[in-house]
């Protein structure tokens, strides 16, 4: 738990992923692209793609974000 | 959290064109909370704070993105809906004074488990401690109840009170009586009640003076306490059952003419407005002429078969007349035997009689009925020794 929290302090990327349903980043920077079947997160590193069927952003702040549907591949980029 | 966000309102936003995605990294840093962000084709739709809506506005306009409300939610929202129907926030106010006011208080105080000891009683005991219709249902002093109410109730052990709801429920514990014990000491002799021919006797103290089948009359002394021996005389208390057949008489007698005041139709209503423990009375508190028939009819709401303190009672001031009725011999002749039968059951109960002769006459204006019976009773009463006969009931 502590080492997340420092994780997340260094604005390194955080993800959390819930079976297929859903998945809490945080350490996000914006959003690069956001369809149906594809959102494009920045992150201190690169980006974060998530692909999928149906996808919904349930909660968006500064730093995180909810990404729900039903998630077929998950993609870092540097 | 549907609810927190109900209270400030919220509103669901569909934008259209333009660049969603950089209109959603503005509000997101601009530190704008949004949720549900829902993207379909051309448009995406997400929720925010009703308050947030016109924050919004430069970041769309940047993005180039066109925005419109979809829906409204909240207590801001449904407020402005109904802001021209002031009865309903006076009614909401008015039910928020009421609910505060009456929740906290007594609305029905129950008794339960007193047999012996009378309803009223046990009522007027646990009002001092504040058991009563109306009151707080927080100040009641439980543990004071609980002390004094065994010393000031003589036939209850342990009393104490269950509050639950508006309802005060009071459980009695009543004593269990201590066999009586026979004082022996004092001397005594058991003598007839009335004429009669024994049965049979059961002596359990002193010495029996009569046999069975003798016949005794009122005041004869049959079970003495003064027994004489080789000792010398000695002193006793003497007890027993002495059953015996014995000779009863019933007379009753019903006029040909009776007069009676029936009330004519007309007369004075005085309402009462029952709320709580005020008796508002609905009326000018004007003299009454004398000799009036009272009637009292009451309506109270009543919730699982409990009353509530909320109800009218109509209390009726009738006038009346003087009524003379005529029976004929044959009505007279029921009348006095339905009024025989009462006094039968009153004077014997469930005892052992049998009706000997029956006869009935006009006497005057009277029709007079007279029954005899054969009774089995217990004719003995004690009385002190060498002492008189009680009067006979």
């Amino acid at each position: 738990m502590g080492e997340k929290r420092q994780n997340s302090r260094r604005g390194e990327l955080l993800a959390e992923l819930e079976g297929n349903r859903r998945i809490i980043l945080s350490g996000c920077r914006g959003i690069d692209l956001y369809t149906e079947e594809c959102v494009r997160l920045r992150t201190a590193t690169g980006t974060i793609t998530v692909y999928g069927q149906r996808l919904e952003m349930g909660c968006m702040t500064v730093d995180g974000a909810t990404i729900t549907g039903r998630l077929q591949r998950i993609e870092l980029t540097e | 959290m549907r609810v927190l966000q109900w209270f400030p309102g919220w509103v669901r936003v569909e934008a259209e064109g333009g660049y969603p995605e950089r209109l959603l990294n503005e509000l997101t840093m601009a530190g704008v909370p949004v949720w549900r962000v829902h993207r379909r084709q051309e448009w995406v739709r997400f929720s925010c704070l009703a308050k947030d809506y016109r924050r919004m506005r430069p970041f769309a306009r940047r993005a180039c993105v066109r925005m419109r409300t979809r829906q409204k939610h909240g207590l801001p929202f449904w407020a402005h809906r109904y802001r021209h129907r002031r009865g309903l926030a006076v009614a909401v106010v008015i039910y928020g004074l009421l609910l505060a006011l009456l929740a906290p208080r007594i609305w029905v105080v129950q008794v339960a488990g007193n047999a012996e000891t009378s309803s009223q009683a046990i009522l007027d005991e646990v009002s001092k401690v504040g058991v009563r219709v109306g009151a707080p249902m927080e100040r009641i002093d439980i543990k004071a109840l609980q002390i004094s109410g065994p010393d000031s109730l003589s036939g209850v052990s342990f009393i104490t009170v269950n509050p639950r709801g508006c309802v005060a429920r009071v459980e009695v514990t009543e004593r269990v009586p201590a066999p009586e014990i026979l004082d022996l000491s004092a001397p005594s002799d058991v003598v007839a009640l009335r004429d009669g021919r024994i049965l049979w006797m059961e002596v359990r103290s002193g010495q029996r003076l009569v046999m069975n089948g003798e016949a005794v009359t009122a005041g004869t002394r049959l079970i003495t306490g003064r027994v004489t021996s080789d000792m010398g005389e000695k002193l006793y208390r003497a007890y027993g059952t002495v059953w015996a057949e014995t000779q009863r008489q019933i007379t009753v007698s019903v006029p040909l003419l009776e007069v009676t005041q029936e009330p004519t139709g007309q007369g004075i209503l005085r309402p009462t407005w029952t709320f709580l423990c005020w008796d508002i009375p609905l009326y000018s508190d004007g003299p009454l002429p004398e000799g009036l028939l009272h009637r009292r009819q009451t309506w109270f709401l009543t919730v699982k078969g409990m009353r509530l303190p909320l109800g009218v009672a109509r209390d009726w001031y009738l006038y009346t007349r003087q009524v003379k009725t005529a029976r004929t011999p044959a009505q007279t002749a029921a009348l006095a035997a339905e009024q025989l039968r009462r006094e039968e059951q009153e004077l014997f109960g469930e005892g052992v009689y049998t009706e000997l002769s029956r006869s009935g006459a006009l006497q005057g204006d009277a029709y007079v009925l007279t029954a005899v019976y054969r009774c089995e009773e217990d004719i003995g009463v004690e009385v002190p020794l060498d002492g008189a006969l009680p009067a006979s009931p």
